[in-house]
């Protein structure tokens, strides 16, 4: 039941905290139950040979040392880093479409719904449906590219096409998503006042968004941002997966599918776990220097 | 608190009470459904795992059914989708199924970790498998030694050239002979290969080949007389010269020719499948398991024929799935057992012709039975395909190797790398993998 008490005072803040930790309990209790023991087995793992089917062999710091010597992961690691570059084009994109759908429009539900749409389809669907998009020969993209006399690349085929063209692909795909959900919630929570103030100052449109529009929105953005990073560092295993499974010449294998490819294909599960390991430690070090330096930008 | 309802004490009662014969109810049917438990199954419940086409799927449960009837102390419980990965959890989780479908090249791998059993006890003490009715080739790819087999294969084939009719009508071509060799097969895909509305792309490809080991690299290099590995699988020898000279002629298709679709690098099969159904692509070598796909094609005129000849000989390679026991099972003659009556010739007859797969039994693969005149491909090709054929070298660590191969010849398509530069890299890297 409902206390109609007062709303202030420290009996009213201990509740107030009990029902904080409370809500969280659920998920505490899912980590330690499901997370936290396989995520402590992995650290254990990282420092062992194991080929999953036979018995481990303690190896120190050695898959530790042959990472750091392993030229092929700080190349997939280079290309997961590239494939990230989608993030400020999908956030601007998200914007650019959350903007739109602001607006007081007819039929303004059914865009939302439209845009949405691929964030919510499976991903092998798109992916699959990609890959003929992209196919050299036959493809949607050079068939267009042709009618303007352009011989299109060979995109997934070619090591210098793929990685843009999984960009454009995933721009496609999340531009309509969860961000621009996000930032649409957001837009619609800034108070309408400050835009007639600014109105009747005299400012014009680019003014409004700039000065007034994106620094209310800089906690999403900050939101957003941090969560596309770590996001983006554990990415890409699915398109390589099913669409170029990493390559041509390995241009599109990130850390996450090399992580897996050395657990499961080829049984180096203490490598494996050493790479899950450092991926976590560079995932951690770039939300910090984020947190520490977004924080600062944000307005309020 | 909650209640039924506000109201008088005598009312409260009769709720008391309801609930209490709801409660009585409820412990009936549960006593009930315990009673019912008492009537166990007496029978050993073995279970299989598997992946077979959907057509093949009431064939298979029909078997399933007849072994039951004969063995009345077994119970089979089927389960489908065949993951390596999946297989590897099942292990480590103590709980592989009793049988288990296995590819031959993923076999070495697991026996290697000691994970499945030796099924040559087995074999040799029944008289009446008949194992020397077995292809020898599909026992190489079994990786059977003198004193050890882990695997008993039911269906394999050798790579064939399938091949579109109609596409070859309209190009003019003569359709493959036996005596085709490289040559002819490149001047062939130039015929068909071809640029309709001059816009500098390939509206017809004259074939679809794929860079992966499996599919298009090994059979070049031993059709040219190259090798592999040494006798030992201690070395690989892809920088021999017979083995970058096929490899060269072989890549030219990709790089100089432009004949071939380069298929998407996760596109294994589908694209090429697509593009071949669509009439975009005029051949391709495969195995024999597109052979169902494309028979219910309507209106596509296709057959195959023998994979051409190289400088030295005919070869291709000889790919089987089959059965294995993991040494966890609990039930290991009742696994042994179904294993049995699953490459039974009636079986494994059976189940080739529900999914269009080639024996591993010569007798029923020359058999008439097999030999089906109606068939709109020559069956007799998929069969003779074997005499000239050999399993994939059996190294342990095929998958990585595999892996190896497909990213250094990606980098000579795309003119990364000359194919000599890549070999010398595959070379090292795989001789690394194998010192491990």
């Amino acid at each position: 039941m409902i206390s109609r008490g007062k709303r202030t005072g420290p009996s009213w803040r201990r509740r107030e905290v009990v029902a904080g930790y409370a809500f969280l309990l659920p998920n505490f209790l899912g980590f330690l139950a499901f997370v936290s023991l396989p995520v402590l087995f992995s650290l254990t793992l990282s420092f062992f040979e194991w080929d999953i089917l036979t018995a481990p062999h303690f190896a120190g710091l050695r898959n530790y040392g042959k990472l750091l010597a392993d030229a092929k992961f700080w190349y997939y690691l280079y290309n997961t880093v590239v494939l990230m570059l989608a993030i400020p084009l999908q956030m601007a994109a998200s914007l650019g479409l959350a903007i739109l759908l602001d607006k007081k429009l007819r039929g303004v539900v059914f865009f939302r719904t439209i845009y949405f749409l691929p964030s919510i389809t499976a991903g092998v669907a798109i992916y699959l449906l990609w890959m003929w998009i992209y196919n050299p020969s036959f493809g949607l993209v050079n068939y267009a590219l042709s009618w303007f006399r352009i011989v299109g690349p060979r995109w997934l085929e070619d090591p210098a096409w793929s990685k843009p063209a999984l960009i454009i692909m995933s721009l496609w795909a999340q531009m309509g998503g969860v961000n621009m959900i996000l930032y649409l919630a957001a837009l619609q929570n800034i108070p309408p006042g400050l835009y007639e103030a600014a109105a009747v100052d005299g400012v014009n449109a680019w003014q409004r968004f700039r000065h007034i529009t994106l620094p209310l929105l800089g906690p999403t953005t900050f939101f957003i941002l941090t969560t596309n990073l770590i996001r983006g560092f554990q990415g890409g295993f699915e398109m390589a997966y099913i669409m170029t499974q990493g390559g041509p010449a390995g241009s599109t294998t990130t850390v996450s599918y090399y992580l897996f490819q050395n657990a499961f294909e080829w049984g180096y599960m203490g490598y494996a776990s050493a790479i899950a390991w450092v991926l976590f430690a560079l995932v951690f070090g770039v939300t910090m220097i984020n947190w520490k330096w977004g924080g600062r930008k944000i307005a309020y | 608190m909650f209640r039924f309802g506000p109201g008088p004490r005598r009312q409260a009662g009769a709720g008391r009470r309801n609930r209490i014969a709801l409660r009585a109810l409820c412990l009936a049917v549960f006593l009930a459904a315990g009673c019912g438990a008492q009537k166990r199954d007496s029978r050993t419940t073995i279970r299989i795992i598997c992946a077979l086409p959907t057509d093949v799927l009431p064939t298979m449960r029909a078997l399933l059914a007849e072994f039951e009837e004969q063995n009345p102390d077994i119970r089979v419980k089927l389960e489908l989708g065949v993951d390596y990965t999946k297989y590897q959890i099942m292990f480590v989780g103590g709980v592989p199924p009793d049988v288990m479908h296995f590819s031959g090249k993923r076999v070495l791998s697991f026996a290697r970790r000691d994970a499945l059993l030796n099924l040559l006890p087995f074999v040799e003490n029944d008289k009446d498998f008949k194992a020397d009715d077995f292809y020898p080739v599909a026992w190489q790819g079994a990786h059977r030694t003198t004193n050890t087999l882990y695997y008993i294969p039911w269906e394999g084939s050798g790579t064939v050239l399938y091949y579109n009719r109609t596409l070859f009508d309209a190009a003019g071509v003569p359709y493959p002979r036996d005596d085709w060799n490289w040559q002819d097969l490149l001047s062939a895909c130039k015929r068909l290969t071809k640029d309709t509305d001059n816009d500098g792309r390939i509206d017809q490809a004259g074939i679809a080949l794929t860079l992966s080991i499996c599919n298009s690299g090994i059979p070049w290099v031993w059709q040219n007389g190259g090798r592999i590995f040494d006798e030992q699988r201690t070395h690989c020898l892809v920088n021999e010269p017979a083995a970058v000279q096929a490899l060269e002629f072989f890549m030219d298709f990709h790089r100089k020719y432009r004949v071939t679709v380069t298929e998407l690098s996760g596109g294994e099969g589908r694209n090429r499948n697509e593009l071949f159904l669509s009439g975009k692509v005029a051949m391709f070598p495969y195995l024999a398991y597109n052979i169902s796909t494309f028979s219910k094609a309507k209106g596509l005129k296709w057959d195959v024929a023998l994979f051409p000849k190289g400088p030295k000989r005919r070869l291709v390679r000889y790919t089987s799935s089959g059965w294995v026991i993991p040494r966890q099972s609990r039930h290991k003659r009742e696994a042994w057992r179904l294993v049995r009556f699953l490459t039974s010739p009636d079986s494994m007859l059976r189940l080739a012709l529900a999914g269009d797969f080639v024996p591993t039994r010569m007798s029923l693969a020359k058999s008439n039975e097999f030999d089906r005149a109606a068939t709109p491909w020559d069956e007799k090709v998929l069969v003779r395909a074997i005499d000239d054929s050999r399993p994939l070298p059996g190294i342990y660590r095929f998958e990585e190797f595999s892996a190896i191969w497909k990213e250094e010849l990606d980098r000579v398509v795309y003119g990364r790398a000359e194919v000599q530069d890549a070999t010398r890299r595959i070379v090292r890297r795989v001789d690394e993998v194998l010192a491990k």
